[in-house]
């Protein structure tokens, strides 16, 4: 029965999948063609007629370079259709009609029925309840809050000056929204019990919705939340501090009408706009989130071994998905629909920025991560529980190790390596002797090296090189061009003047934080042995390659006295990339890019402040040093705090959603057992 | 094109008489006489283009082409057809629900 289930479910997705871009009219007179030079006019003047399918049958063989792209913004008429062709240097870009509101109904109904086919643990359901109607309500809204993002990716936007009930494309996203929570409301409701033993696979089901700016993974944690609240079973002392953070958000920090950011790679996981209504929003929906969350650690049940096997089954998916669309056009422009990337994978087998390779995936950085943290939980399950590993799981090991290895995460190897020593170190040496002197030589040997770097790079240059990096990218200098504003800012830190060059000469023109981080740097008391913070983590940055990119976040991060404590709101990134002008000091065809902070916490920083960092901190430390049923667990979540430490994977719901596992797994009350 | 008698009558009036419409054929040396008594009706065809009659023979050659009175912007209403998509989506669903939920119990 289940088996039949199933082969319906997925005919049914094959059906969904592919009909909408085979449909054409095959009684017109308009054939598709091979893609040269001399039929660029034929498909522009031919659009909507000739669907991506047969576009691509009829070029099998067909040596040009041919990149099929989006276009979001063509009528329903024209979906999976060619709605125009251009050649940019040797590439010929097919554009496809992707409507936003018909891929949203389509997308929607795909990642249901994938949800479908996870065997659920009851067949109990639920009546949908009244209360329920909040949600589509809420996602609505955003239609509303976030306008500017919208209006330029749907054909059919109408804001809320139309008449609501002549108002089709409000009323159709409300009703698609109402469609996904009924149905979820059975789904969820049968497999809330399991649904986090195929949490690996978010890292191949992105669930990005095309075209717009929200993830379907923020769907279904808001539906639990909602869940938590109504059941009344939220944690009080964290609502009750959001609530405060909200009223702080809400009535004291800086916001604007007209910034506006169309967010990049971090496209459904951030917040667009700067108003008040997105900042609702994304308040209310960041609450859910995490109440979702909480939702889903106290009634979860973990299958070990099932988990082990998801995150092997994901980890081999993705590379060999991830090689599939760098080969295949056709490959590249459907994953992107099938899985919700949000941002297309990459179109090429060689690596990008001269090192790393995404593949599927939006960033190196978190897909790297993501393959550590299979491989040390192999290794731990496999020390713990002593179970045969089987030739499949061999396969899908080879796999996890080239992508990782592709990804060049140089960060995550050395972590991974020093983790998994220390844990055999735990799990095999009992003498305490030899413990304490093997870990005495490798502290001894961290010092060591240390020193020698120090020594090898000068403690002035190494505890200056961030307030120097941040000094290169700010406004300093306006009467010259970026050299010689580069040699200036040399020739003062040179002298040794940087408080003058930072405070006297930058003054109000600089941010906030640089000033803040000069004024720490040149205290007037000196704590003998202690560190100057700022030098430590200047030290740091250098020696994990990060003293650019925290330096450009120290000249753009200026927020004031409420914003460094609270932040500007969750997933708001608006105030850190427009309020304080800086001039970057990059190449020409760089200084558009996305620069964003290079390291989680600064991101946490950015949005929750001081004290949302602290309390962060505080949970963290909390969560590792207390006893546990499960200790073998806090090496994966040490090993994902190293790494996020320099990666922006906050940013991504699939990370967040890997570091809430890796919580989950610590704090359950449940003793995992392999079975 | 074949039109409906009725459907030139709607657009071009009732035929002057002694005037019935014949197709003049391929004839490039055809030339439509202007009718004093007709007053002058603009009609379009699927394009946009439009064209002054000054006959009701006139009239009723470019009415039996394909020509209207009124310009029809004919285009698909997929605001409306994704909405109404997922409204009975939604419906059939809730509907299916239910008679599930009743045949467990």
């Amino acid at each position: 029965m289940t088996s039949t289930r199933k082969k319906i479910t997925v005919v049914l997705l094959l059906f969904v999948i592919l009909m909408p871009f085979w449909i054409h009219n095959s009684t017109d007179t308009v054939e598709p063609q091979r893609i040269t030079n001399e039929f660029i006019g034929y498909y522009q003047s031919n659009t909507c007629d000739i669907s991506l399918l047969e576009v691509y049958a009829k070029n099998i063989g067909n040596n040009n370079n041919i990149y099929y792209s989006n276009n979001y913004y063509a009528g329903t008429e024209c979906f999976g259709k060619v709605t125009g062709l251009d050649k940019v240097g040797d590439k010929f870009i097919v554009s496809i009609g992707t409507n936003t509101s018909l891929l949203f109904l389509i997308q929607s109904i795909i990642w249901l029925l994938v949800i479908f086919l996870i065997t659920p643990k009851n067949i109990e359901t639920i009546s949908f309840k009244f209360s329920m109607l909040l949600l589509p309500l809420l996602f609505t809204f955003q239609h509303v809050a976030e306008s500017r993002f919208y209006e330029r990716l749907n054909i059919y936007y109408q804001n809320l000056d139309m008449e609501l009930l002549n108002n089709y494309h409000l009323l159709g996203t409300f009703c698609i929204y109402l469609l996904i929570f009924i149905i979820l409301n059975d789904l969820l409701t049968q497999r809330e019990e399991i649904l986090i033993n195929y949490l690996p696979f978010a890292f191949l089901f992105v669930f990005t919705l095309g075209g717009m700016n929200i993830n379907f993974f923020i769907i279904i944690l808001s539906y639990f939340g909602l869940k938590n609240i109504l059941k009344s079973e939220g944690n009080f002392i964290f609502n009750c501090m959001y609530v405060v953070f909200s009223f702080i958000w809400l009535a004291s920090t800086t916001r604007d009408q007209n910034s506006f950011f169309d967010g990049d790679k971090l496209r459904g996981f951030i917040n667009s706009s700067n108003t008040k209504l997105s900042l609702i929003f994304w308040i209310v929906v960041f609450f859910l989130l995490i109440n979702g969350v909480h939702y889903l650690h106290r009634h979860s049940h973990i299958n070990i071994a099932k988990l082990q096997t998801n995150f092997l089954v994901t980890g081999s998916l993705v590379f060999i998905l991830g090689t599939l669309g760098s080969t295949s056009s056709l490959f590249n422009f459907l994953n992107s629909h099938i899985f919700g990337q949000n941002k297309r994978g990459i179109s090429e087998l060689s690596s990008i920025a001269g090192n790393t390779w995404r593949g599927f995936s939006a960033s190196a950085e978190s897909l790297g991560e993501f393959y550590g943290f299979v491989l040390a939980l192999f290794v731990i399950l496999y020390m713990k529980f002593k179970q045969p590993v089987t030739r499949f799981e061999y396969i899908m090991l080879g796999f996890t190790t080239l992508g990782l290895y592709r990804t060049n995460n140089f960060a995550v190897m050395a972590s991974l390596l020093l983790l998994i020593v220390i844990f055999l170190l735990e799990k095999f040496v009992n003498n305490r002797r030899i413990k304490s002197m093997i870990y005495t030589l490798g502290i001894f040997f961290f010092f060591l090296g240390m020193y020698l770097i120090v020594n090898q790079l000068n403690y002035e240059y190494l505890s200056t090189q961030l307030l120097y990096e941040a000094s290169l990218h700010s406004n300093f200098f306006t009467y010259t061009d970026n050299y010689g504003k580069s040699l200036q800012i040399e020739t003062l830190f040179n002298e040794e003047r940087i408080y003058y060059l930072i405070n006297i000469i930058g003054g109000d023109s600089i941010s906030s934080s640089l000033r803040t981080l000069s004024e720490i740097f040149y205290q007037n008391f000196n704590l003998p042995i202690v560190p100057n913070v700022v030098a430590l983590i200047s030290t740091t940055s250098l020696l994990i390659n990060r003293s650019e990119m925290w330096g450009i976040f120290i000249a753009k991060y200026s927020p004031n006295t409420l914003e460094a404590m609270f932040g500007y709101g969750p997933n708001q990134m608006n105030g850190y990339l427009y309020n304080q002008k800086v001039r970057l000091d990059v190449p020409l065809d760089k200084i558009t890019g996305l620069y964003l902070p290079h390291s989680s916490v600064l991101d946490i920083l950015l949005f929750f402040g001081l004290i949302g960092l602290f309390t962060g901190a505080v949970f963290t430390i909390y969560t590792i040093f207390n006893k546990s049923e499960n200790t073998d667990y806090k090496y994966l979540l040490v090993f994902l705090l190293i790494n996020i430490l320099k990666s922006d994977s906050m940013l991504y719901v699939n990370s967040v959603m890997l570091l809430a596992l890796s919580f989950h797994l610590i704090r359950t009350n449940e003793t995992i057992i392999y079975d | 094109m074949n039109i409906n008698p009725i459907t030139i009558e709607e657009i071009c009036g009732v035929n002057p008489p002694g005037v019935q419409y014949v197709n003049p054929g391929n004839n490039p040396n055809f030339v439509f006489t202007p009718d004093v008594n007709f007053e002058v009706i603009p009609l379009y065809d699927v394009a946009g283009n439009v064209i002054n009659v000054n006959s009701w023979f006139e009239c009723a050659h470019y009415v039996t082409g394909g020509w209207s009175n009124s310009l029809v912007v004919e285009y698909f209403e997929g605001d409306k057809f994704v909405f109404f998509t997922a409204l009975s989506l939604s419906i059939i669903y809730l509907i299916y629900s239910k008679m599930s939920q009743k045949v467990i119990v």
